[in-house]
């Protein structure tokens, strides 16, 4: 079933910051740049590495292992090592929490 | 870029390998030839003392691109070919079969070799080294349980192979020569947590020790030290350094002061030749001398900087140095030149599970850090801290100091000042 599913309230994650979130067996990180919030997969697809680690600056999430470099609203990679994109969520904020939305499994 | 003689790589490691892929990302379009002395396409080294020795990694999971991909992008990979000679004038290189191969531009990307220790015993089996992955699969299967490690040398690859041959079930001895390990470039503070996370993994480190012999019949059975200190030992894994491959430029008349000599766009003294990675003591124009790094940051930078170069863009390499390590599931993270500070600055401890380093130089520039923490908990840290060193920022040691002041607003404040 695909569905919003809740994250946590929207304070809780720091303006230009990423948290690691964790939903039926895969692991997102979602993010607040100062152009809003956003979810992508959260680990690296280069090499195991959590984002949710990594350094935000404006819209792009930093890989914590080898500093590659993501644009966060698009998941399009941007610098080597990595080549290949993250996938991107749908989020959407209601009554102060965060909700991401899932493909259905 | 004109069609001619082809771009020839001499060295199909990290280095080598993403500077063809650089070559192609930059729109040459000609022939490009990757020569490699080894059998194996080009890969990453990291895993090598790591995921490969624990069994987390194949060789294959450490390979830059598959082998179709350079199929796809023209790339003729030549491997287990290593060329013999290099005359720049002609602008050829010779191989190993005595043929020779024109070039129209050349980037030299030979790497290093480990630091062979001459010592009685050297020789035996189960005496290793660890640079290749022909290297690291030799030494898997002296990891077993049970076995007896000996570790000469308390760089980053002697202590990483200490963890990883702990975490196989091996007894594990770490033998280091100077007073702290990890000397040639981190503070004492960061050598003492460094030691005391191996100690609580049952590796023991012996600092101010040196190997004297390795002893055995046909393989090592122990070693014994200079100060008469014996040792039993199933293998020794010697990591005391690497040396450049310089012989063929020396050979062909280019400057090499350990590493071969290049300005900052990694051109070499010789017209239409470029050096990059373990080998190339290049000009960074940050520092304003010439430095050799021997680092996965530098494979993969330097690359880029030959290839912009070899296309004619005059890059500039003023890259400011960062390494890693991951020992014990912590992760080590250094950059800049944390010993070259006059005051230095701690920000939590390793025991509460990160410890950061920083080195203010005496005007309060920061000019080094280092970063260790559980998992990757301290890399987004030092992340900040490197990019504070390449704005030249002068932070307020009082903030550094305050696990609880953000260090993203220490960056905010160098973009304003």
């Amino acid at each position: 079933m695909s569905g919003w599913i809740k994250v946590c309230a929207a304070e809780e994650i720091d303006e230009e910051d990423v948290i690691r979130f964790d939903h039926g067996g895969r692991t997102y990180a979602v993010y607040y740049t100062p152009s809003g919030h956003y979810a992508t997969d959260g680990v690296c697809t280069h090499e195991e590495a959590h984002l949710a680690d990594g350094l935000v600056i404006d819209d792009i999430i930093e890989c914590p292992l080898h500093q590659g470099r993501f644009h966060i609203p698009s998941g399009k990679a941007k610098s080597p090592p990595v080549c290949v994109d993250l996938k991107t969520y749908p989020v959407k904020q209601e009554a102060g929490d965060l909700f991401i939305q899932l493909p259905a499994v | 870029m004109s069609r001619g003689a082809p771009i020839v790589i001499l060295g199909a490691g990290h280095a080598g390998g993403r500077s063809a892929e650089w070559l192609r990302r930059l729109g040459y379009d000609g022939e490009l030839i990757l020569l490699g002395a080894e059998p194996y396409l080009p890969y990453e080294r990291p895993p090598l003392s790591k995921g490969l020795l624990t069994g987390a990694q194949a060789p294959a999971d450490c390979h830059l691109q598959d082998e179709g991909f350079y199929r796809d992008n023209g790339i003729e990979l030549r491997l287990g070919d290593a060329a013999s000679a290099l005359s720049p004038r002609d602008k050829r290189v010779t191989l190993a079969d005595g043929a020779t191969l024109a070039f129209g531009k050349l980037v030299i990307a030979t790497g290093a070799r480990p630091r062979r220790l001459a010592l009685p015993g050297g020789e035996l089996e189960g005496v290793c080294y660890l640079r290749d992955i022909a290297h690291s699969l030799e030494l898997i299967e002296h990891l077993t349980p049970g076995a007896r490690l000996v570790v000469v040398g308390g760089g980053f690859i002697g202590l990483e192979v200490a963890a990883s041959a702990r975490k196989q079930g091996a007894e594990v001895v770490v033998l280091e020569a100077a007073p702290q390990v990890l000397g040639r470039g981190l503070p004492a503070s960061v050598a003492e947590d460094m030691v005391a996370l191996h100690a609580a993994e049952g590796v023991e480190i012996c600092t101010g020790a040196q190997l004297a012999s390795i002893e055995g019949q046909g393989r090592v059975s122990a070693v014994t030290l200079k100060d008469g200190t014996r040792l039993e030992a199933s293998a020794v894994l010697i990591g005391v350094g690497i040396v450049p491959n310089v012989e063929l430029a020396a050979a062909a008349g280019l400057p090499c002061d350990d590493g071969i000599l290049a300005g900052t766009d990694c051109a070499t003294e010789a017209l239409d030749i470029f050096v990059v990675g373990d080998t190339a003591r290049a000009t960074n124009a940050r520092y304003g001398r010439q430095i050799r790094l021997e680092s996965w940051q530098n494979a993969e930078q330097q690359a880029e900087i030959a290839a912009r170069a070899v296309m004619g863009e005059g890059p500039r390499w003023e890259a400011v140095p960062w390494v890693w390590s991951d020992q014990h599931g912590w992760n080590l993270q250094v950059t800049g030149f944390p010993t070259d500070g006059a005051h230095f600055v701690a920000r939590g401890r390793a025991a509460e599970g990160k410890a950061l380093g920083f080195a203010l130089d005496r005007d309060g520039a920061l000019v080094g850090a280092t970063a260790l923490g559980q998992g990757l908990s301290a890399a987004k840290d030092l992340r900040v801290a490197q990019m504070l060193i390449e704005r030249g920022a002068r932070p307020d040691p009082a903030a550094l100091a305050d696990p609880s002041a953000n260090l993203k607003a220490l960056l905010k404040q160098s973009q304003a000042a």
